[in-house]
């Protein structure tokens, strides 16, 4: 992608009105669309005309999205995939972002859901592909990761921290504030964790890698909300929590980020 | 006919009380035949003996006229057949019966065979083996008895010298009986036996008939009927008229438990097919309307952002916004609702879920003067259970009792506690029993329509602001974690729900 060059997105889905949408509100962003109503087609547009981004449905005709994902990774590896459904189970976020997919989208989702996502999910394309696999930096040791999404780590008194990943916190602006689930209250594995609002006006969803109940918020974000950038683990984690299902979820995460695992 | 136990028990016990009668009326008849038998041969002995000295008189003067009248005369008794005199030769010498005398009388033949069987004649016989038992001539049967004549010194010193001194048995005298009374009491006694036993086994089987009817085949048969019902699909039917302490009541009363437990597991079958099919409709919906509904959310958000230079419209577009991201929370709640999660249990003290569950409702209830009001036992019960998962359970289940209660204020009681295996009356039930959570309101109550619907999914009566599904959650969560919650209600007092869950087996 030369950098006088729009990035470029392909939107796969059947629903016509999806692609449409997509491809008007995208290219309004200044990006170059292409759409395909399956995945056969999508794969024959790759081979021709490689893109930066894909938006994928998971129920497609043919082939699914995970068949997708699975066969644009051999194709391209550099294409960042983000999967979308109308059927958005938390079972389905996480089974995409542990397959390799960048982000999840869930049906309906608004403008702003969609420009943030592509936003980053550009941002990470641009990263030099050096940089993507790289080990995930020494703070993170001991760190589960819900691919490029979030990270949890035990604690010693049995609660669990959990925090933002490595890629994430590279491929957004610096943090303004932060909005949390409320203590005491229950996350839930590929459910939203927190929103972050950033100083280039987006708001990223990030979604949990862990169920649980909350037990406290790092009041110390209130105050310094970007302190992830600078430290995202030892003081720049979000919440502590008592893991509802621990022994089956930490099975589904992985001890690098997104990306990394592929080296 | 032959099939039915009354019958059946008939024949056996018929055949047994006819064996005994018929061994008892044989003995009887055996000692009441013996009885009469010495009795004849009593008297018959007597009358020998009578004979033999009242003709020693005669018989040393040779007085043969007053010899045979004396015969006669004793002969002529009733029940006397013969009464004779054989000599030594086996000549008949006196008779009752004229045509006799003169006659000689074969050694073998049956009054004389007792003595001469061997070849040289006995001279002292026992009086036991001078009796016998025949049929006479005429037919009738005849007990027969002889009565040896020994020689006596009267008898060879005598002036006719008729006998030799050396001679010890001078002659025979011979009686025979007719056994015919003996017969004819005997019959009667075995007629009057046979009567008896008829009028006893008559008896007999009237009484077990009676009896079998009484107190098995009516009740067996009320019994047979309401399992036809059952199998017929009338759940509802159960067996009332039978006295509990026989195994037939036993056998009713297991019989109305099990069909009352039936019932239970096919409304628990049909609420959690309801459930499962409603799910799969509402995961199906949920990805249909959510296709169209992206349209709309993304072209309306979109529009907004680019109308924040134009306040009439971004009005109008910040509602369709509002309002189509309320359809999207409410498809995610239909969902949620149909999603089926694993969880993961783990031993759970009930109170702690009560305590947290209470902290999470407690500043909303504080606002709507509400009183919590906690009775929980030092000693918790332990259930094995997805705290999380119950606790949204028990959530639910106070905001619904706050709803119930309404503005004017009241008390919410949550009690904990142990109900016996025998008192939960489900067969999910732990041998420990199971754990209970019960919640009780003081609000509006539910009406015995609403009570029905409580748990159906949709069912609200919170109008806009609830969405139906609350208590078909609850329901679904309690059914995973082999619990039973029931819900009794008085409009205008208060309702109580009550959870129960299957301890840990320790």
């Amino acid at each position: 992608m030369g950098a006088s060059q729009q990035p470029k997105i392909l939107v796969i889905d059947d629903e016509p009105v999806i692609c449409d949408s997509a491809q008007r509100i995208l290219t309004a962003g200044g990006y170059t669309v292409r759409t395909a109503n399956d995945a056969e087609a999508a794969l024959e547009i790759l081979k021709t005309d490689p893109q930066d981004i894909a938006i994928c449905d998971l129920m497609l005709p043919g082939l699914s999205g995970f068949e997708f994902l699975a066969a644009s990774q051999q194709h391209d590896p550099n294409l960042v995939v983000i999967i979308t459904t109308g059927y958005s189970t938390v079972e389905n976020g996480v089974d995409s972002l542990t397959k390799g997919a960048f982000d999840f989208l869930p049906k309906p989702f608004t403008f702003e859901e969609l420009e943030s996502q592509v936003d980053r999910a550009h941002r990470f394309a641009k990263l030099p592909i050096k940089q993507r696999l790289q080990p995930p930096p020494a703070d993170f040791a001991g760190c589960y990761f819900l691919g490029s999404q979030s990270w949890a780590r035990p604690d010693v008194d049995g609660s669990w921290l959990l925090g933002l990943a490595a890629i994430l916190l590279q491929t957004i602006d610096p943090i303004r504030n932060i909005e949390f689930p409320p203590v005491d209250g229950e996350i839930r594995q590929g459910g939203p964790l927190v929103r972050l609002a950033t100083a280039d006006a987006l708001v990223h969803t990030i979604w949990s890698p862990l169920s649980g109940k909350v037990l406290r918020r790092n009041e110390l974000l209130e105050s310094a909300p970007d302190r992830p950038h600078a430290d995202p683990v030892a003081t720049g984690w979000l919440l502590r929590i008592l893991p509802a299902n621990l022994e089956r979820e930490v099975s589904s995460l992985a001890s690098a980020d997104l990306q990394r695992r592929f080296s | 006919m032959w099939n039915r136990i009354s019958v059946k028990l008939i024949i056996a016990t018929c055949g047994v009380a006819f064996a005994i009668i018929a061994i008892f009326a044989y003995l009887m008849l055996e000692a009441q035949r013996r009885q009469l038998l010495a009795e004849v041969e009593r008297s018959a002995n007597q009358l020998s003996e009578t004979i033999k000295s009242s003709t020693h008189y005669d018989m040393l003067l040779n007085r043969s006229e007053s010899v045979h009248r004396i015969i006669n005369t004793i002969g002529a008794q009733e029940g006397i057949e013969k009464v004779r005199i054989f000599n030594k030769e086996g000549e008949i010498i006196r008779s009752t019966d004229p045509g006799d005398i003169g006659q000689m009388v074969d050694q073998h033949t049956e009054a004389c065979d007792m003595c001469h069987a061997a070849d040289k004649p006995l001279e002292r016989v026992p009086a036991s083996e001078r009796t016998r038992i025949f049929t006479a001539a005429s037919g009738t049967r005849t007990f027969g008895i002889i009565n040896p004549i020994y020689n006596e010194p009267s008898c060879w010193q005598n002036a006719c010298h008729a006998h030799d001194k050396d001679q010890k048995v001078l002659g025979v005298l011979d009686i025979s009986m007719s056994l015919d009374e003996v017969e004819h009491s005997i019959q009667a006694g075995r007629m009057r036996l046979l009567i008896f036993a008829l009028i006893a086994i008559a008896a007999i089987s009237l009484i077990i008939n009676w009896v079998v009817n009484r107190i098995v085949l009516k009740p067996i048969g009320e019994i047979a009927k309401a399992t036809r019902k059952v199998a017929a699909g009338d759940l509802t039917h159960s067996i009332a008229t039978i006295d509990k302490n026989d195994e037939v009541g036993r056998l009713a009363t297991s019989f109305n438990a099990m069909t009352e437990r039936l019932a239970e597991a096919q409304r628990q079958l049909l609420q959690s097919d309801k459930l499962a099919s409603l799910g799969r409709l509402a995961a199906g919906v949920a990805h249909e309307i959510n296709n169209p509904l992206t349209g709309v959310l993304t072209y309306s958000s979109f529009l907004l952002k680019n109308a924040q230079d134009k306040p009439e419209l971004k009005e109008d577009l910040e509602v369709v916004v509002r309002e189509t991201k309320r359809c999207r929370e409410i498809v995610k709640g239909l969902l949620d609702f149909s999603r089926q999660t694993a969880s993961t249990t783990r031993p759970t003290s009930v109170n702690e879920i009560v305590r947290n569950a209470s902290r999470i409702v407690e500043h909303q209830l504080s606002i709507q003067k509400i009183r919590i009001e906690m009775k929980l036992p030092e000693e918790a019960p332990i259930v094995n259970a997805d705290p999380m998962q119950i606790e949204q359970v028990l959530v639910n289940l106070l905001v619904n009792a706050a709803d119930a209660i309404g503005e004017a204020g009241g008390t919410i009681t949550i009690e904990t506690g142990m109900v016996s295996a025998a008192e939960a009356g489900s067969e999910r039930t732990s041998p420990e029993g199971m754990a209970r959570i019960r919640v009780t309101d003081t609000g509006c109550g539910i009406s015995a329509e609403g009570l029905n619907k409580l748990f159906e999914p949709f069912y609200t009566t919170k109008g806009a602001k609830g969405t139906g599904l609350g208590l078909s959650i609850v329901w679904g969560i309690i059914e995973k974690h082999q619990g039973k919650i029931k819900v009794d209600s008085v409009v205008g007092r208060g309702t109580t729900v009550t959870v129960l869950l299957p301890v840990v087996t320790r």
